[in-house]
């Protein structure tokens, strides 16, 4: 189990070096750097740019060096903990995602807290009861769900959220709390801003989650192991809750790495539909700019949760099926 | 005499559709220590009949009238037609004990095994976990598994199948029920693992004392287990009586084809079929050794690789029917997919002799010369349901061999594929329809015909019957012998039921731990087998008339 752990960390580390070195290179890749991108926005300011000025912003920020050793230099604070200094924002980037990670973090996992919390049990529920009002309800919500662009139910959400509810659109606090110290007003307020992007965020992969969890439950309900355990006295609750769900929640744990995935590259055009002061927008400037230090830390971050959502996954699925844990520790 | 089980007038029909019975005005006493065996085609109703007994009849059935009166210890006298399913769930795994089908799949593979033995007394007992181990480790003890603290703790995908059915009747004792049903506790499993438990079936029955509704479609393993025997047909009870008056003066038409359809061992002075099949071999096996590597894993080291089979030698001739017998991991189906080339061989080799052209050497064959030498050499699967695509029509499951091999084109494929499907006795109209359609042994016909419709010279069977009832099993039997002569057929049999391979092989090859241990013609090697192994195999077979000849005196 450790061995397991060990040996999957250490995959861990090899591929996000190879992904830090393959994001650096893709961030430079289009015509002109920070300081051209600069220049432009300056130019396109009225203001006048000498070759000088632009010279000078390139040598400040190392620009002018070869690929590989600006790539090494990054790299090489990353590891000690320096994620660079934002040409864009003039501040160190460790400050510029210390405001807004936490908010990315915090609607990221609310959206998989729902896509679970609502998927599984409603799966469950419309395999035993198919054809019910229930699950003719969750296919239809579901489809609408998969169907439905995040930006554009992001915009319908906020248009009904406003309009039923009188929720604020856009920004995580209303205007009266901003700069206020935290009270238990300010946090509700604060949780009832979260609550459409976590929605927008979450639906397309609940409705996924519920088809899965749905088709193979339905394929274990009819297995003879369910049968054999009723005909041990379980009750039919009891019988479908013990056996057959933990089979077919297999699938599903296997896919939670994925799913964060989806989840997060999802996020900043929802941060950015909906004005959060998250992670989204930032990235989004950052790449427009090339702001190197900023996007690369950014992706890095996006890579590691990804890299602990497929943990997760793996650890949850050793404890769920023997089979695989079996294998595993053959393999040693 | 009280009964344990009394069922008056049961009728099943389709929930909501009363007209459709699929059991009718069923009548069956069961008294406390009494043996009942339900015999039957599937699709007869037996098991139906069962699971109403249980209440875990499927939603789409229902039962329409009857009554199944059961002497509950809790309850006192019960209809358990009519009672509530709260009532339900305290009486099974209690006073009901069940022993499924496929005991592979009657369990579920990610629960441990003591957790699924002991799962009846944390039901009704409410025994905290460490108590239903211990209790569950003692139950395994009874059953005859070995080191049961360790067993417990283990999955049951670690597990053989006899072992596992052990560990089902384990958990149908647990709470030592009153009645226990057996649904075709054997029909999974090889000769002498079938033997064992039957025997242990009687012994548990015994010391619980429960009374015993066995269902079963082999009439020579009703004759072994049973006190007495109903005999049913489409939903309906065609015969009633003792096991040994039933089997031996069998009244009804159905019951006789039955005891007829149950293949027998051989006998002495049987009619040797002509000694003149020449020596003109089809297939030389020499020193064959396959060796599995053990599992590989992403650190390179390799666990001890296994060795499956170890200097197998024989020879096939041309036009004979060889069978290949042995209990479940004796070899004999690794020696067959080696004789097709779908497992590589680590020493000896395989010759294929042709009827036109040279002799080709199988081993080590490239997969395009694979592909050529599986237009001459075919493969008959186990279950017929597992075998058919069921996406496909039967059409396009015959006539895409014959594309494959560059055999024939369109409207000529079709006519050819239609040919060879009324040959192995199925309607022409069946091309355009899917494998759902059919039932195990049209399934089965079907699956032949996909074999044989490249012609080929040489076919191997594994297991073809096994999936299949006794009466269909017979004629299938009698569908490949005519085929045989008809096409010129040499046919390689695997099979563990030594009755079917006597009665329809020439030749006959023991397998034992992936070595051959006895060779020679078949009426003879079941006359005088020569070998201890091939002695316990014929021992282990269920007969008719156990009264006569006791089965199990060699058994152990």
């Amino acid at each position: 189990m450790l061995f397991f752990l060990y040996k999957r960390l250490q995959s861990a580390v090899v591929v996000l070096f190879a992904f830090s070195f393959v994001v650096f290179y893709l961030v430079q890749l289009p015509p002109g750097d920070y300081a051209d991108a600069w220049a432009a926005a300056r130019a396109a300011a009225g203001d006048r740019v000498t070759p000088d000025e632009v010279e000078n912003i390139r040598q400040t920020y190392g620009l002018d060096r070869p690929f590989l050793v600006q790539y090494v230099s990054w790299i090489g604070s990353v590891l000690t903990g320096d994620l660079g200094y934002s040409f864009e924002f003039q501040k160190p980037v460790s400050h510029v995602l210390s405001e807004r990670l936490p908010l990315t973090l915090a609607i990221s996992f609310g959206a998989l807290f729902v896509v679970y919390a609502v998927g599984i049990p409603l799966g469950i529920y419309s395999a035993v009861r198919r054809q019910s009002v229930v699950d003719y309800s969750a296919t239809f919500i579901g489809y609408i769900g998969l169907a439905t662009p995040n930006f554009l139910l992001a915009l319908i959400l906020v248009y009904f959220g406003q309009r039923w509810f009188g929720l604020s659109a856009g920004g995580v606090l209303s205007p009266e709390f901003l700069g206020e110290p935290w009270t238990t007003a300010k946090v509700v307020d604060f949780l009832t801003h979260l609550i459409i992007p976590v929605l927008v965020l979450g639906t397309a992969g609940t409705a996924a989650q519920v088809r899965t969890m749905r088709s193979t439950m339905l394929d274990e309900l009819n297995r003879p192991y369910v049968t054999s355990a009723r005909a041990t006295g379980l009750p039919m609750r009891r019988a479908v809750l013990k056996y057959p769900t933990r089979v077919a929640l297999i699938p599903i744990v296997a896919t939670i790495g994925w799913e964060l995935t989806s989840v997060i590259s999802g996020a900043p055009i929802v941060g950015i539909v909906l004005s959060l002061p998250d992670m989204g927008p930032v990235f989004l400037q950052s790449l427009v700019n090339q702001d190197m230090p900023l996007a690369g830390s950014i992706l890095l971050i996006y890579y590691l949760l990804v890299v602990i959502g497929t943990l997760i996954s793996d650890l949850l699925l050793f404890a769920l099926d023997p089979r695989i844990r079996q294998s595993v520790e053959s393999a040693r | 005499m009280t009964h344990v089980l009394n069922i008056k007038d049961l009728t099943i029909s389709l929930a909501g559709r009363p007209e459709f019975q699929l059991v009718s005005d069923i009548n069956l006493t069961i008294a406390r220590g009494e043996t009942v065996a339900l015999v039957g085609e599937s699709g007869s109703g037996k098991s139906m009949t069962s699971l109403a007994v249980l209440g875990l009849l499927p939603p789409s059935t229902a039962i329409k009238s009857g009554e199944i009166a059961f002497a509950s210890e809790q309850f006192g006298q019960l209809d358990l037609s009519q009672v509530p399913a709260r009532r339900m769930n305290k009486l099974r795994g209690r006073e009901l004990g069940m022993v499924f089908q496929e005991p592979m799949s009657a369990f579920s593979m990610v629960h441990k095994i003591g957790e699924q033995v002991g799962e009846p007394l944390t039901q009704h007992f409410r025994m905290k976990k460490p108590a239903v181990m211990a209790k569950a480790a003692e139950l395994l003890d009874q059953v005859g598994i070995r080191e049961p603290e360790i067993a417990v703790e283990r999955y049951p995908f670690e597990f053989s199948g006899g072992m596992l059915q052990r560990a089902m009747i384990a958990r149908a004792i647990a709470c030592s029920p009153k009645l226990i049903i057996a649904d075709e506790p054997t029909t999974a499993l090889d000769v002498t693992i079938q033997a064992q438990v039957l025997r242990l079936l009687s012994q548990v029955q015994e010391r619980v004392g429960a009374g015993m509704l066995f269902v079963t479609h082999d009439l020579a393993v009703a004759a072994q287990v049973s006190d007495r025997v109903l005999v049913m047909q489409n939903g309906r009870l065609v015969e009633a009586g003792t096991t040994r008056s039933t089997l031996r003066n069998p009244r009804h038409d159905y019951t006789k084809a039955l005891v007829a359809a149950v293949p027998h061992m051989a006998v002495p002075g049987r009619v040797a079929r002509d000694e003149t099949t020449s020596h003109d071999p089809i297939l030389t096996v020499r020193d064959v050794e396959v060796k599995y590597p053990g599992a590989s894993s992403f650190t390179g080291k390799k666990a001890f690789p296994k060795r499956v089979l170890s200097n197998v030698s024989v020879t096939m001739q041309r036009g004979s029917i060889m069978g290949l017998v042995g209990e479940s991991g004796s070899g004999k189906t690794t020696l067959a997919r080696a004789v097709l080339g779908l497992v590589p061989t680590t020493k000896g080799e395989i010759e294929f002799h042709p009827s036109q052209g040279e002799t080709q050497t199988i081993t080590g064959l490239r997969p395009r010369a694979l592909k050529q030498y599986w237009c001459k050499a075919q493969m008959v699967f186990q279950n017929p349901y597992a075998s058919l695509n069921p996406w496909q029509t039967i059409e396009e499951t015959l006539v895409e061999p014959i594309v494959q091999h560059g055999l024939a084109r369109g409207a000529q494929a079709r006519d050819r594929a239609r040919a060879m499907l009324e040959k192995c006795e199925m309607p022409g109209d069946a091309m355009g329809r899917f494998p759902h359609a059919f039932s195990g042994g049209q399934r089965q016909r079907i699956a032949i015909a996909r074999a044989l419709v490249v012609a080929p010279e040489l076919v191997v069977c594994d297991e073809p019957f096994s999936a299949l009832d006794v009466s269909t099993q017979a004629r299938i039997i009698a569908l490949l012998k005519q085929l045989r002569a008809e096409l010129d057929l040499s046919i390689l049999l695997i099979s563990h039921d030594l009755a079917v391979t006597s009665s329809l092989c020439d030749e006959v090859v023991v397998m034992e731990h992936g070595k051959v241990v006895e060779h020679g013609r078949s009426p003879e090697i079941f006359v005088s087998p020569k070998a201890r192994y091939t002695a316990n195999l014929i021992a282990a077979v269920p007969r008719l008339n156990p009264y006569e000849t006791p089965a199990s005196e060699t058994a152990n």
